[in-house]
């Protein structure tokens, strides 16, 4: 409903407001993204009043499919295009061309009453994976009681047809993994209520979601590793074991105004952009290198 | 009769003709549309079950979007006959207490009254049940000693609320069907109005009774919204009532909205979609063919 809202209002402010020929962008895809390039259109349309970015969500898979059909100029992922989309694209001529516009971190939340200080990313796989043996906080020498004189751990996780999803599993059950019996929520949000009211239980979602019950865990990637917090800085230092990069695809090198836009969007105000929606720019993130 | 039509003008004829065309037409659209939701439905699921059928009756793991995918259905199916079979324990002894409470006990005054509650609580949209599930139902779980409040048993406690009133109502229908000289029978042979309602109108309503449990279990399978937010949507079998689910309703909801338009998951959601269509078909068929046994008896 958000989405067509918008795209109706990026349409009826560009009616008022340009004069002579309009170009019209399409942009689709992730919703994780979604609310970026909507506020990027509105800027970019500030400033070139000719151009309009219609930008519509659906979820990278669509925004991909979309590509393939040659029906986006640009598709928006939250996910690296997958080796079955490459053969699709491969048999309509189409040659996906891949364009980093942020960093997301993501984040592993659990209850402020949990004592848990740090997780590494083998605990994770044990925690969530379907092979997986840690079925109680005890299982990873935490002691706690949720109640009821049982510590067993509430699995949260995303649908899915999620990029989050999608990111947790390649990074932590491993591309053919499988998760375990996880309780699906639709967004980061309901995660955090879900944690909020259930000590026992840990999840994942997008960073900067914590907040009075709810708690992030410090992260490492190896155990014994120095674990780093879900922060900007951490994220722009690369010390956060948990960021994934946010595409833009195109079709071949981008041509013309999608080319001029994605300048822009690169650029520092497109960046700024990135910043201002709670995601990590790619500038910064590369010279901190 | 024949002179009568030969003196009336022909356009008058034409228009009565039409006319009865087009009554006849809306006597056969529900059959129409039934046909043609089964046709889209079909369309894009038929395929799918044909090439996918073993796999989805043998499997418990429901990963579409994996690489290769998994699309069991059985932890689904068991979500659904889990919320559905706990949601008839709680509201099946409620909803015919209910129903015999108004036709026998109640004053005709009361009687109004609850009726117009009752009915007034079928008008709850299905997500402000959910809310309620999610608001009320899940801090109580937890209170009672559930891990997490969103689980089959919420989901079943909601659907028990919102089949309630099919229950009292259609039974409430079938017990006062039962004719009074049934009654009066009874109550001269000296029996007490428990015995009269145990023994007597519940066997001769029975039918009645149980069409309005079909009816019931039709409209708890084919629930979405409610469970959608009350299950916690955990895919696996359920070994306890505590236990997260997640239904096949549920999962066509949440998926349907982010898969590839015409891909094998958005294919897969529009099978289990047929699958949903058919067991509904069948539950409301059965109570059908009920209602016919008590015409004729």
């Amino acid at each position: 409903m958000n989405r067509i809202l918008f795209s109706c209002i990026l349409f009826l402010s560009a009616c008022g407001s340009s004069h002579g020929d309009r170009t019209l962008l399409q942009s689709k895809g992730s919703d994780t993204i979604v609310m970026l390039m909507v506020r990027m259109s509105e800027s970019y349309n500030r400033e070139r009043p000719d151009i309009v970015i219609a930008v519509n969500g659906g979820g990278s898979g669509t925004g991909i499919k979309s590509l393939i059909d040659g029906t986006t100029d640009i598709a928006n992922a939250s996910r690296a295009i997958k080796p079955r989309e490459q053969k699709m694209a491969a048999d309509n001529h189409v040659v996906p061309n891949e364009i980093v516009i942020a960093y997301d971190g993501l984040a592993v939340y659990v209850h402020k009453d949990n004592p848990v200080p740090t997780l590494d990313f083998d605990q994770l796989k044990c925690i969530y994976s379907e092979d997986g043996t840690c079925n109680h906080w005890s299982d990873l020498g935490i002691k706690m009681d949720c109640g009821g004189g049982t510590d067993e751990i509430i699995k949260l996780g995303r649908q899915n047809n999620s990029g989050t999803y999608e990111h947790f599993r390649e990074e932590v059950v491993g591309k053919k993994g499988k998760f375990t019996n996880t309780l699906d929520q639709s967004g980061t949000q309901q995660v955090i209520d879900v944690i909020a009211t259930s000590k026992c239980a840990i999840g994942y979602g997008g960073m900067g979601f914590a907040h009075g019950n709810a708690r992030y865990v410090c992260l490492s990637k190896k155990p014994g590793e120095a674990c780093s917090e879900p922060t900007t800085q951490a994220v722009l230092d690369k010390k956060y074991p948990f960021s994934r990069p946010l595409y833009l695809y195109t079709n071949g090198e981008p041509q013309g105004e999608t080319k001029k836009f994605l300048e822009w969007a690169l650029g520092e105000e497109g960046q700024k952009i990135v910043l201002e929606s709670g995601f990590v720019p790619v500038h910064l993130s590369t010279e901190g290198k | 009769m024949s002179i009568h039509r030969r003196t009336r003008p022909a356009a008058s004829v034409y228009a009565e003709k039409a006319i009865e065309v087009v009554i006849h037409l809306c006597g056969y659209s529900a059959i129409l549309f039934i046909i043609a939701i089964f046709g889209f439905i079909g369309r894009e699921g038929i395929g799918f079950l044909s090439t996918h059928i073993v796999g989805m009756f043998t499997q418990t793991s429901w990963n579409p979007t994996h690489d290769p995918a998994d699309f069991g259905i059985l932890a689904l199916l068991a979500g659904t006959f889990w919320c559905v079979g706990l949601s008839l324990l709680i509201s099946v002894p409620i909803g015919l207490g209910s129903a015999v409470y108004l036709s026998e006990f109640a004053p005709e005054r009361t009687r109004e009254i609850l009726k117009i509650v009752v009915e007034l609580l079928a008008a709850i949209p299905s997500v402000v049940w959910g809310f309620i599930g999610v608001m009320i139902v899940n801090p109580m779980l937890q209170a009672l000693g559930a891990q997490v409040g969103l689980n089959g048993l919420n989901g079943a406690i909601v659907l028990a609320l919102m089949t309630l009133p099919l229950l009292v109502s259609l039974g409430e229908d079938a017990l006062r069907a039962v004719p009074d000289s049934y009654r009066q029978a009874a109550t001269a042979m000296g029996a007490t109005r428990w015995e009269m309602v145990w023994r007597v109108l519940m066997p001769a309503a029975r039918r009645g009774l149980l069409v309005a449990v079909l009816l019931g279990v039709g409209r708890a399978v084919g629930e979405t919204m409610a469970v959608l937010m009350a299950t916690g949507n955990s895919v696996r079998i359920p070994t306890s009532v505590y236990d997260p689910v997640r239904t096949l309703t549920a999962t066509i909801a949440a998926e349907l909205g982010e898969a590839v338009r015409g891909g094998e998951h958005y294919q897969a959601l529009f099978g289990l979609g047929v699958i949903l269509f058919i067991i509904t078909f069948f539950v409301n068929l059965i109570a059908e063919w009920t209602l016919r046994g008590n015409r004729s008896t």
